[in-house]
């Protein structure tokens, strides 16, 4: 690929919400001042020039930035289709009407964490809750094409149940997206209080089997315990069965540096948000396709796909390292032990391999 | 489609090319992608509303290499999909 396909726009270090959660602020990432909109104007022309087909705006929260429309209808002049990440707090029928003009939306994926304040303010702060139901619903009255994430933790993961509901029942989306917090910047300041723990994990897991069983096709996942659940279910499958794993044996966990970057609200390009440490250049003054090409920290990256599982220390003696990829590179360099590692989860007692594929 | 239509491809679509010499054609209005291959950029290419379908074949013969004798339907076969697909216009 001669350029990246698809580019994350931190489009503004704004927001007027501090979730407990998030992985943003007090990280790299969490820079001192956003561009101008002369700036990434001119960006825009940079994705145009190098045949990025896909955006999405991100922040802090993109409402929290008072040139928002300006900026969306520089984007929009652009031939590329974008995603716009909000808390919809601060979104109301001038704002859903604005977004249903741009034709080029693909759509505005919301953070909602539960079917009632009580799990959703518990981390969000209170009255957001209410706020982002109303934002949400304005949206759906300008048929806005809707996705929504919910962010597991452990104030909300109990509510899994009820959350699903509201989501797919009183909220009438087709499905919604699930993950779980990530241990990064602010989230690891309270690390105690919200990151799932081994119980949480498994109990999580144990329902999202059970909502997914009742709800075909309406759960999805890149990250988090269902994910977790479905690759390591996987992986075992293909373990009894002798089976191929595509790019397994390999530590090619992320394959988003193939396709993708992303650029800080200062305007450094990064690898992706959750790594906002690793400067690769700047778009006031570098060129896009030469930092995808030329950048040897995005080499070291895709390089780890070339590092087997089993020349791992720690995976050597693994039963799944024929099937394993290993974790995502900004949780560390190899994945084993973390969350992502299945026989860390077994050994620790998080679930039997007979409840993973009886 | 005749051999002296005269294609045009429909402005606002990108062509991005990868490095296996492939492209997708990406209509950024709608989403969709379609897959060309290096004949089919060669054709996207050299499109341009004045050249006829007999100009293209031509310059499609020279331009590659033991190309075979029915290439004529099977460019008119190609540039009817992209018609198809709202992807060149026939002015």
């Amino acid at each position: 690929m001669s350029t990246p396909r698809a580019v994350d726009l931190v489009i503004t270090n704004q927001c007027n919400l501090r979730c407990r959660y998030c992985y943003h602020f007090d990280g790299a990432g969490d820079v001192a001042q956003d561009l101008p909109r002369s700036e990434w104007s001119r960006f825009f022309e940079q994705l145009e020039r190098h045949a990025v087909l896909e955006v999405s705006l991100t922040g802090g929260e993109p409402f929290a930035r008072p040139d928002l429309p300006e900026i969306l209808q520089d984007l929009s002049r652009h031939p590329l289709r974008f995603t716009l990440y909000t808390n919809a707090t601060l979104v109301g029928a001038e704002e859903a009407r604005l977004l249903a003009g741009l034709r080029r939306l693909r759509a505005v994926q919301v953070s909602l964490d539960a079917g009632s304040a009580d799990g959703h303010d518990a981390c969000r702060g209170a009255g957001s809750f209410e706020r982002a139901v109303r934002g949400i619903r304005a949206m759906q009255e300008c048929g806005l094409p809707l996705s929504l994430q919910v962010t597991l933790h452990r104030l909300n993961a109990p509510d899994l149940e009820k959350t699903a509901r509201f989501v797919l029942e009183d909220l009438g989306l087709p499905s919604f997206q699930i993950n779980s917090v990530y241990d990064m910047g602010t989230c690891s300041r309270y690390r105690e209080q919200i990151c799932l723990g081994l119980e949480e994990r498994r109990a999580a897991m144990i329902a999202l089997e059970e909502l997914e069983r009742r709800h075909p096709g309406r759960l999805r996942a890149s990250a988090g315990p269902l994910a977790q659940l479905r690759r390591w279910t996987a992986m075992e499958r293909a373990r009894r069965t002798g089976g191929i794993w595509p790019q397994g044996g390999l530590l090619g966990a992320c394959g988003g540096v193939f396709r993708k970057l992303a650029v800080r609200a200062d305007g450094a390009i990064i690898p992706c948000n959750q790594l906002s440490e690793r400067v690769l250049g700047w778009i006031q003054h570098d060129d896009l396709r030469e930092v995808w090409q030329q950048s040897p920290e995005l080499e070291r990256l895709r390089r780890r796909q070339e590092t087997r599982m089993r020349d791992l220390p720690g995976c050597r003696d693994c039963s799944w390292a024929a099937w394993c990829t290993g974790g995502c590179p900004a949780g560390g360099a190899e994945g084993f032990g973390t969350e992502d590692c299945l026989r860390a989860f077994l050994e620790q007692g998080g679930l039997s391999i007979d409840q993973l594929v009886p | 489609m005749l051999l002296d239509a005269r294609p045009l491809p429909r402005a606002g679509l990108v062509l991005r090319r990868e490095h296996d010499d492939w492209a997708v054609l990406f209509d950024p209005d709608t989403g969709s992608g379609f897959g060309l291959d290096p004949v089919g950029i060669f054709l996207w290419e050299n499109m341009d509303g004045r050249r006829t379908v007999a100009d293209l074949v031509g310059a499609l013969r020279e331009h590659f290499v033991e190309v075979p004798s029915q290439v004529a339907d099977e460019v008119q076969g190609f540039l009817q999909g992209l018609q198809e697909r709202g992807l060149i216009l026939l002015p």
